[in-house]
């Protein structure tokens, strides 16, 4: 897309620091921007049948109702983020596609809509340190027993707001607000740093 | 460093949250019309329970939702939470 | 003279690998395996240390972190560590050290004088001497820290690395000795999450030093054998070096682990400490017990130990700290120690002032050949560096009945009993209970989610300790919700003893203080006198007598001393000692070093840094920074040779004669959507909203219940029930959670959703009379003529070929518009809007800038024109303080305090001498001033040189200001200036505000 072109990412000022570090691809830790990512807050009432009908057939999902993502078929993902308010994640369509989509479709329902797609950036983060490298800044416990494959929480990395997904077993994501994206990349390279050396 | 049910995500470190004191302020509704020490009263008359105290918190760091608590300012206990709007004791089920 | 106490077979230590440290600027060997203490004990080096307040001779009394005496000042420079306990240092190549109270030297001690005129500074001296006069105190309190203080504080930065790490677990299990590797291994057999820290190299515990055998073989072989079991558990972490220091709230329990204090400064790398926050659903604190001394004349006399760290010297560091050796015990365990040094040659008479018994121990030591005196006590130590005799009484009926000689000797292991360490479980809320039985403090009723096993529950016999590991670690299982675990039966032999005779102070009561001094607090040089004292005075509560007396302050915080102290105050008050009490035990266990509490939190890691999608722009254009709140924002631009001043002069001109551009993204952003979004608003901001139109823009002053204004900012009404609200850069969150708050908690029913933006949108200010032929250059579908977009309204577009909210708002009185776009295209967006503007000389400009010109306009900044105590009303802004509606703060408004006319209130200050600008904070009086007491009016807020006025302007709060306009007043300045200034208008430039409108 052209837009990938104009587009800059959140870590443009770190970006060679990042290529230093991981020049090597080690095996314990990685850390990739998947940028661009589509970002569109939804909030909602719940407990409307119409509401969460229009967004599940609009979005061809289903709503999680408490700390989990769910997938459709189409790239799209919903993660739960409070009792009225999910993250729409898309890598297909654009934030203003979905944006207008969701408006329209849930046009006299009472309901909040919101592109923040250049708002987030998501972390990628992989490899058999990944719990180590996490519980340096994050209060949660990251345990396979608590914290299962497709689980979703918000909470913080140091002093800055996160939220976390288990992906897989050794993999994670983590959405964080873009004017953070840089200090939470550097407290996680430094909390990281035993495992690159 | 507590550690606080929020009725939504559950038990959470207390650094996700902030405080909010006293629940259960309710703001008046005809506040133009109170005297100035009842309006006194509403901005800064607090308890300052020794025992089981009603208060409000927000889970910052997590689902953004204000709650209510009972926690006894002794041994720094949750007796329970529970979301705004639920009624304070009496409701014998606890979020914890 | 190489290690002459060192034992020539046995130990823990490494003879393949001899070591050579320095003490005290003397070179001395060890091996591998010794700690400090232990290496100076096995050069002979006994005297190690002064005390604190009479800088008497020290050594080394413990072997553990209940050391008082052996502290130092540990390397220097950047790895300068002050009060390490030598007892806890492992030695390694190369170690430096040297003693800390004592200048120039130990043997030369400036201050060792004050042992002579020690009966003239009891308890209390300090306190009654020298509070007259009064205001010498600051002088005598400089001599006295200086003379007194432990270590110095290092000046050098340190080099090492610190972190922190949250841990989860299902047990935690505090101590590595035979309680706790049982109860680790029980639980972690039975596939529970199992955490056990241990504060030594290697676990064992009291098996390191013990000659018990477990199954008939050797304990160590248990622990072994555990321990490999333990390393093939997948879900058992073992932390060596790691002392549990703090059991706070909740179950969380903070470790330090000190993974490179044990090699030479140079060879680490890494993380020198990491501290753990271990949240645990279960904790089994297996801390063991520390010996108690005893209390008689001379105790502290280099030479004197206790009884259990003698053992520990033998049998773990093959050293044996004397040859000719009085052991002084009330109990059957330390005779233990009689049959170590006996087996190590040494010659032993054991003082017991109980009568002869028939326990196991004893009767081994008889069997020996080991001198038994029943029925008497040491009373006192003679010697002046070192202990070289004991002088002995007879003891019956509790009383001392005359001199029983006096006995060579050149080591007295004393031993008056064991205090179970309930540190952990007092911190964790829990009381301890006196046992009468046992002599000592033992856990009682558990408040948070604990137990205590073995030593430090009172139970001091092996097989009784593994029965009681095994037996918790179970039940803890089934509380968890796991099956129980295995119950193994280990086989030990059992132990008979005779009881323990309390033994608190060795003396006449009647006699204290009159002789030579008996200690309780080595550290804190507290003798029993001082006790007496105490309570003579008055002082009958434990916690007070501890802060009269100093008894439990310092760096070992009482572990040795303190339970001696209260056996002896309740003699004192004739009271029990349960009665008598505790004082408070609290975090730390041990010193925490302040690289470990910090962590990797420091310099650039302090606070996040937030950074806005044009900040790499910046940086290349060679913008300096400034810091508001968490974000980095350009200060100003400079060109080459031009400094601030200079930098902010064309930048501000070049606003007011053609057209510049500022990053505005860090303004707050709130996205408001539903159908009672504009009910929010009114109840948010002073003035009404019901009215505004779509696709119009108002200025808004948010006041908190108080009436203060706590921000402010401009909403748009994009849509019928969609707004867009802006904050302040600093006050984001702050209002979004005020926002969030009023909503959830007081009117639920409103249907209106908060979704913060700030992130998503970059917003750039393009201001001056050129703004709009810009923007004409780089966005076609919109029309920016005045009259089809006007003022305080806003646009959909596209800029650049970016989708884009343009708002024609403006904080410089200019013509100006604002630019929002998503942040992704931010940059590409902002280099077009420079291209565009190129013909124009468009002149990015920063936050000095943007100040300079809203202060022209007597714009305020919320946060440095109000500070939480300015009403608008005080602004001057009444006039958008609705009359019809209520709102957040409007009561408060018409308190009988806010309503008086001599509240500080905003106005202009022009500086008589235009040359002159006034420093911000600089205080407003009535007339010059030459010192004393001067009522002060108010003080300067904002000020700045002017270029487009080519003069000085300031804004300022001021006493009744509104009605001083056109008077004089002076501003004071440090140096005892006071400068004139005309109190005006705040509105300094384009007084009718036409600029914006064309």
């Amino acid at each position: 897309m052209s837009n990938q072109l104009i587009q800059e990412a959140p870590l443009v000022g770190i970006e060679s620091k990042l290529a230093r570090v991981f020049v090597k691809a080690p095996t314990s830790f990685g850390l990739v921007e998947r940028s661009f990512m589509t970002h569109v807050t939804l909030r909602g009432d719940p407990r409307s049948k119409t509401f969460v009908d229009v967004v599940e057939r609009t979005l061809q999902l289903t709503l999680p109702a408490g700390q989990a993502m769910t997938h459709s078929p189409h790239g799209c993902s919903a993660v739960w983020m409070g009792p009225d308010e999910w993250l729409i994640e898309s890598t297909e369509e654009t934030g203003p596609e979905l944006e207008t989509a969701l408006r329209n479709a849930l046009a006299g329902e009472h309901h909040a809509v919101v592109d923040v797609s250049s708002g987030f950036t998501v972390f990628e983060l992989t490899g058999p340190k990944v719990r180590d490298v996490l519980a340096k800044g994050c209060p949660l416990d990251l345990h396979p027993r608590v914290f299962p494959v497709g689980h979703s929480v918000q909470s913080h990395y140091f002093k800055a707001g996160i939220t976390l997904l288990r992906i897989d077993e050794e993999c994670y994501r983590l959405v964080v607000r873009r004017s953070f994206a840089e200090y939470c990349c550097l407290m996680l390279l430094d909390a990281a740093d035993e495992f690159l050396r | 460093m507590l550690q606080i049910t929020c009725p939504w995500c559950g038990l959470r470190a207390e650094s996700e949250f902030s405080y909010g004191g006293e629940a259960d302020i309710a703001r008046p509704s005809d506040s133009e019309a109170l005297s100035d020490e009842a309006w006194g009263d509403y901005l800064f008359m607090r308890k300052n329970t020794k025992g089981v105290h009603k208060e409000q918190w927000l889970h910052a760091s997590g689902c953004r939702r204000w709650f209510n608590a009972e926690r006894d300012t002794v041994t720094y206990q949750f007796i329970r939470t529970y979301p705004v709007g639920a009624s304070g004791s009496g409701d014998t089920h606890g979020a914890d | 003279m190489a290690q002459t106490n060192r034992i020539a077979k046995g130990g823990r230590i490494n003879r393949g690998a001899p070591l050579t440290f320095q003490f005290n600027g003397k070179n001395y060997q060890g091996y591998e395996g010794d700690t400090l203490a232990s290496a100076l004990l096995a050069n002979d080096v006994h005297f190690v240390a002064r005390s604190w307040k009479y800088h008497r001779p020290r050594g080394i009394i413990t072997a553990g972190v209940e050391e008082p005496n052996a502290l130092v000042q540990l390397e220097s420079g950047e790895y300068e560590v002050p009060n390490a306990r030598s007892t806890e240092i492992e030695l390694y190549a190369g170690l430096k050290a040297k003693s800390v109270n004592a200048e120039p030297s130990i043997e030369n001690d400036r201050l060792a004088v004050n042992q002579k005129i020690s009966r003239f500074i009891p308890a209390g001296f300090y306190y009654k001497t020298f509070m007259w006069p009064q205001k010498m105190w600051p002088k005598y309190e400089e001599f006295i820290r200086d003379a007194a203080g432990l270590g110095v504080a290092p000046t050098e930065l340190d080099a090492d690395r610190y972190d922190k790490a949250f841990a989860h677990c299902d047990v935690l299990v505090v101590g590595g000795g035979p309680a706790g590797l049982a109860a680790a291994w029980v639980a972690g057999r039975a596939g529970a999450r199992v955490i056990l820290a241990d504060n030594q190299p290697e676990l064992g515990g009291s098996l390191l030093t013990s000659t018990e055998a477990i199954d008939s073989k050797p304990a160590l072989e248990w622990v072994a054998k555990l321990e490999a079991e333990l390393a093939t558990m997948p879900e058992v972490r073992i932390l060596r070096r790691s002392t549990v220091f703090g059991y706070q709230d909740h179950n969380l329990l903070t470790i330090c682990e000190r993974k490179t204090d044990h090699l030479p400064p140079r060879q680490r790398s890494g993380i020198r400490e990491r501290v753990w926050k271990v949240r645990a659903r279960k904790v089994i604190l297996a801390t063991g017990a520390h010996e108690r001394p005893l209390v008689f004349a001379n105790n502290d006399l280099p030479g004197v130990m206790t009884a259990s760290a003698v053992t520990t010297y033998v049998r773990r560091y093959g050293v044996r700290p004397g040859k000719k050796v009085v052991l002084f015990t009330n109990n059957d365990a330390a005779y233990q120690t009689a049959v170590d040094l006996s087996e190590a040659g040494a010659r032993v008479v054991v003082v017991d002032p109980r009568p002869s018994g028939r326990g196991t121990l004893p009767e081994l030591a008889r069997r020996l050949g080991i001198e038994v005196r029943n029925q008497t006590v040491v009373v006192r130590c003679g010697g002046k560096l070192r202990v070289d005799k004991v002088e002995l009484a007879r003891y019956q009926n509790g009383k001392l009945a005359g001199s029983a000689g006096t006995l060579d000797c050149d080591l007295v292991a004393m031993s008056g009993g064991y205090n179970p360490v309930v540190h952990l479980f007092a911190q964790s809320g829990g009381k301890a209970r006196w046992d009468d039985e046992k002599v000592c403090f033992v856990p009682g009723k558990s408040v948070q989610a604990e137990a205590s096993v073995g030593a430090c529950n009172g139970t001091f016999a092996l097989d009784a300790t593994l029965a009681e590991a095994v037996g918790v670690a179970n039940a803890t299982l089934e509380q968890l919700g796991f099956t129980r675990g295995a119950a193994p039966v280990w086989k030990t032999a059992h132990v008979d003893e005779s009881a323990i005779l309390p033994l608190w102070l060795v003396g006449e009561r009647d006699q204290v203080g009159r002789g030579d001094k008996q200690f309780v607090d080595f550290q804190n040089d507290v003798s029993a006198a001082d006790i007496y004292l105490a309570a003579r005075e008055g002082y009958h509560s434990v916690e007070h007598v501890k802060r009269y007396t100093a008894m439990g302050f310092g760096t070992d915080q009482g572990k040795l001393g303190n339970i001696n102290g209260m056996g002896i105050l309740a003699e004192a008050l004739n009271q029990s000692i349960p009665k008598t009490g505790t004082t408070t035990f609290r975090p730390n266990f041990t010193p925490v070093t302040f690289g470990a509490i910090a962590g990797r939190e420091l310099g650039d890691f302090l606070d996040p840094i937030r950074k806005t999608c044009i900040h790499e722009w910046h940086r290349e254009q060679g913008a300096l920074f400034e810091d508001v709140g968490q974000w980095k924002r350009p200060w100003y631009y400079p060109k080459p040779g031009e400094y601030l001043h200079a930098a902010v002069a064309r930048e501000c001109l070049a606003v007011r004669n053609s057209v510049g551009m500022l990053d505005a993204s860090t303004l707050g952003k709130i996205d408001i959507q539903g159908p009672d979004a504009a009910i929010l608003l009114n109840w948010l901001y002073t003035n009404p909203w019901s009215k505004l139109e779509v696709g119009k823009c108002r200025y808004g002053l948010m006041l908190d219940e108080n009436g203060m204004v706590f921000d402010d900012g401009v909403t748009t009404r994009l849509a019928d029930q969609h707004y867009l609200m802006t904050t302040t850069s600093g006050g984001a969150a702050r209002v979004m959670n005020w926002m969030e708050r009023w909503l959830q908690t007081e009117w639920p029913h409103l249907k209106v959703h908060l979704t913060s933006v700030t992130d998503h949108w970059a917003t750039f200010a393009v201001a001056g009379p050129n703004s709009r032929r810009v923007l004409q250059k780089v966005c076609a579908d919109i029309d920016f003529a005045a009259e089809a977009f006007p003022f305080m309204t806003f646009r959909a577009g596209t800029v650049a070929g970016v989708a884009a909210r343009v708002m024609r708002i403006s904080f410089s009185g200019e013509l100006a518009y604002e630019v929002n776009v998503p942040a992704n295209f931010g940059r590409k967006v902002w280099e077009a809007l420079m291209a565009a503007g190129a013909e124009f000389d468009i002149t990015p400009y920063g936050t000095e800038t943007m100040h300079v010109l809203r202060a022209e306009k007597g714009y305020i900044i919320v946060g440095q024109d109000t500070d939480g105590s300015v009403s608008p009303i005080d602004l001057g802004m009444e006039g958008m303080v609705s009359k019809t509606k209520d709102f957040l703060g409007k009561r408060s408004l018409f308190r009988s305090d806010t309503r008086r006319n001599d509240r500080k209130q905003l106005v202009g200050l022009k500086p008589v001498d235009p040359t002159v600008v006034l420093p911000e904070g600089g205080q407003i009086v009535a007339a010059p001033t030459s010192g004393g007491i001067t009522p002060m009016l108010g003080h300067v807020t904002s000020s700045y040189y002017s270029p487009i006025l080519a003069r000085s302007i300031a804004m300022a709060v001021m006493k009744g200001g509104q009605s001083r306009l056109g008077e004089r007043a002076y501003v004071a300045l440090r140096d005892g200036q006071c400068v004139p200034v005309e109190v005006c208008s705040p509105v300094f430039y384009d007084v009718e505000g036409k600029r914006q409108h064309v």
